[in-house]
């Protein structure tokens, strides 16, 4: 899948993904990358980012068996309606590109 | 690599951040090394501190490109092209910026200083005082801004200098503006400072004004069978003026709170300014700015009469002497002034100043002794038995001059000496030119020259019987 596509959508599937339950960086990271397949490195600034423009807050998760404690990161009321609102726009936009789609590509053309 | 290695790494290439956000990243990736057992493991699956830098610079919209280019080696040509424009462009430009800040901090602690020269009474010293400090303080604050501009500025060129060399330095990266006072400190100075200066203002005025009233006064005393007159004032001009009338006259001029004694012993009279330590600081003041010039002390003295010492004492202020027969002694002690005296008949000549220029004109007398610094010393037909002139930086001519004895001391500059005939003469000067010459009479004989002159060259055309040069 393209990097450009990937790119545009990656903010979408984090706040997707942290809408359903709050996630730790490197999990998130695992989560959309067995979806998406992408780098870790580009995970961090949009985590940043978000905590930033306040859709996410954090808090520290002490875990046990001595490990060190994990930074959690849950979507605030800002976050979940930046969600909804990127999500609804995404789909509008998805259903517009089909039109798009099914008017102009015929498959057959090229088979 | 360790853990330890790659987050160095990747904190050195993301330098260019602020320290809070470079934290944060260095913060997810710590972190991240706690996920799996070792710490090999985690770097083999993260991508190099470099590539993740790039990542993260883009999302902050450094072009990292950029970066790389301006890094690679630079051109021989374009090195020297660089130090080229550095030498004669911007390092002139850059010093003589940096003289802004040094020449403020200079009238800071000048302004300071120069407070005890105006103390004179309390309206002056209250004034002065915080003109003064306010003046020091605003000065202070404004030379280490511009000091600090300065060196922020320095810290760029050098960035600069640095990036178009291909070197990477991390001194040069980061370059903030920092004040070097605490914002509050700033403000309390700032505002002390310009208080102190308007105080000082509104005293000025009133010790201005106050000043205006005082009067200034002529007292004129006349004496009878004068010989030796001995003036001790200061800061005022002395003037001798021939007259028909048989007396001898003085006028002096002076403040209203100025104090004096006219004194006569015998065939004496002296005149004497009273002045005590803190009138020392009276010498110059807000009432002698105004009143320059105004006050001096004029000397009528008869035609016919020849005094036996004149000894004039005064500071910063013209003496002017023409025409005068003094049998004895005639000395003037003055500083800062330039004097010119003509047509003088005496038997010991002594001229002290300093900062002055020195013209003599038409003297017979039987020795002559001229000590000056930084004037020129002119002597024109001149005939005594010994002739002796100092000064120092600053030329000395001589035109027409009968003597047996001459000494001449000068350093730096030439010595011009025309029509001189005497027996020995001693000429010193150290990095000038010694040039002498008796073009009226070619074959007048000087017994002894004795000429020295370090760095400069000599013209010596008059014949002689024997001649040193040095």
């Amino acid at each position: 899948m393209s990097q450009q596509l990937k790119k545009g959508v990656l903010e979408m599937c984090v706040l997707t993904l942290l809408s359903n339950k709050d996630s730790y960086g490197y999990e998130i990271f695992q989560e959309v990358n067995s979806i998406l397949t992408i780098s870790e490195s580009t995970i961090y600034p949009i985590l940043r980012r978000f905590v930033k423009s306040y859709y996410c807050e954090t808090y520290v998760v002490v875990a046990n068996e001595g490990k060190p404690p994990r930074k959690y990161f849950k979507l605030t009321n800002l976050g979940i309606s930046r969600c909804t609102s990127i999500v609804e726009e995404y789909r509008k936009f998805n259903d517009k590109i089909d039109i798009m789609l099914n008017k102009y590509w015929k498959e057959e053309q090229y088979e | 690599m360790n853990k330890k290695k790659f987050l160095s790494d990747l904190r050195k290439e993301l330098s260019i951040l602020d320290k809070s956000e470079r934290d944060e990243y260095i913060e997810f990736y710590n972190e991240r090394f706690d996920y799996e057992e070792s710490d090999e493991k985690v770097i083999a699956s993260l991508e190099s501190p470099e590539r993740i830098a790039k990542v993260i610079l883009n999302d902050h919209g450094i072009n990292t490109e950029q970066r790389y280019i301006r890094n690679n080696k630079p051109s021989v040509a374009s090195i020297i092209g660089i130090i080229i424009l550095d030498i004669l462009v911007i390092f002139p430009i850059y010093i003589s910026l940096l003289s802004v800040p040094f020449s403020l901090l200079l009238i800071s602690i000048c302004s300071l200083v120069g407070v005890f020269g105006f103390i004179d009474g309390f309206l002056t010293g209250i004034s002065a005082t915080t003109l003064g400090f306010g003046m020091s303080i605003i000065t202070l604050i404004i030379g280490v801004l511009a000091l600090n501009f300065c060196i922020y500025l320095g810290k760029h060129i050098l960035k600069w200098n640095l990036d178009a060399f291909g070197i990477k330095f991390s001194i040069t990266k980061n370059i903030k503006f920092k004040k070097s006072f605490s914002k509050p400190l700033l403000w309390i100075l700032s505002v002390m400072g310009i208080c102190l200066l308007l105080t000082g203002t509104i005293f000025s005025i009133i010790a201005i004004s106050s000043t205006g009233k005082t009067q200034i006064l002529t007292e004129e005393k006349i004496f009878q069978n004068v010989k030796n007159i001995n003036i001790d004032v200061k800061e005022k001009d002395v003037r001798i003026i021939k007259v028909s009338s048989p007396d001898v006259k003085i006028k002096y001029v002076y403040r209203e709170d100025g104090t004096y004694t006219f004194e006569q012993i015998g065939n004496s009279i002296t005149l004497k300014e009273n002045y005590d330590f803190f009138n020392y600081f009276d010498y110059w003041n807000f009432n002698d700015l105004l009143s320059l010039g105004e006050k001096m002390v004029i000397i009528e003295i008869p035609e016919d009469l020849v005094l036996e010492n004149l000894i004039i004492n005064t500071s910063n202020s013209r003496v002017n002497l023409s025409e005068i027969e003094v049998s004895n002694k005639l000395k003037i002690d003055t500083s800062n002034s330039s004097l010119s005296l003509s047509d003088i008949t005496t038997d010991e000549f002594i001229i002290d100043t300093s900062n002055g220029k020195v013209m003599l004109n038409n003297i017979t007398s039987t020795s002559i002794q001229v000590d000056t610094s930084n004037g020129k010393i002119t002597l024109n037909n001149i005939t005594s038995n010994d002739i002796l002139v100092d000064t120092s930086n600053a030329d000395i001519n001589f035109d027409t001059v009968h003597a047996n004895n001459v000494t001449i001391d000068t350093s730096n500059r030439n010595v011009d000496l025309k029509d001189v005939f005497t027996k020995r003469i001693n000429i010193d000067t150290s990095n000038g030119n010694i040039s002498y010459e008796n073009p009226s009479d070619r074959d007048y004989v000087v017994d002894y020259i004795w000429a020295d002159t370090s760095n400069g060259h000599f013209n010596i055309t008059v014949k002689h019987t024997e001649l040193v040069k040095r």
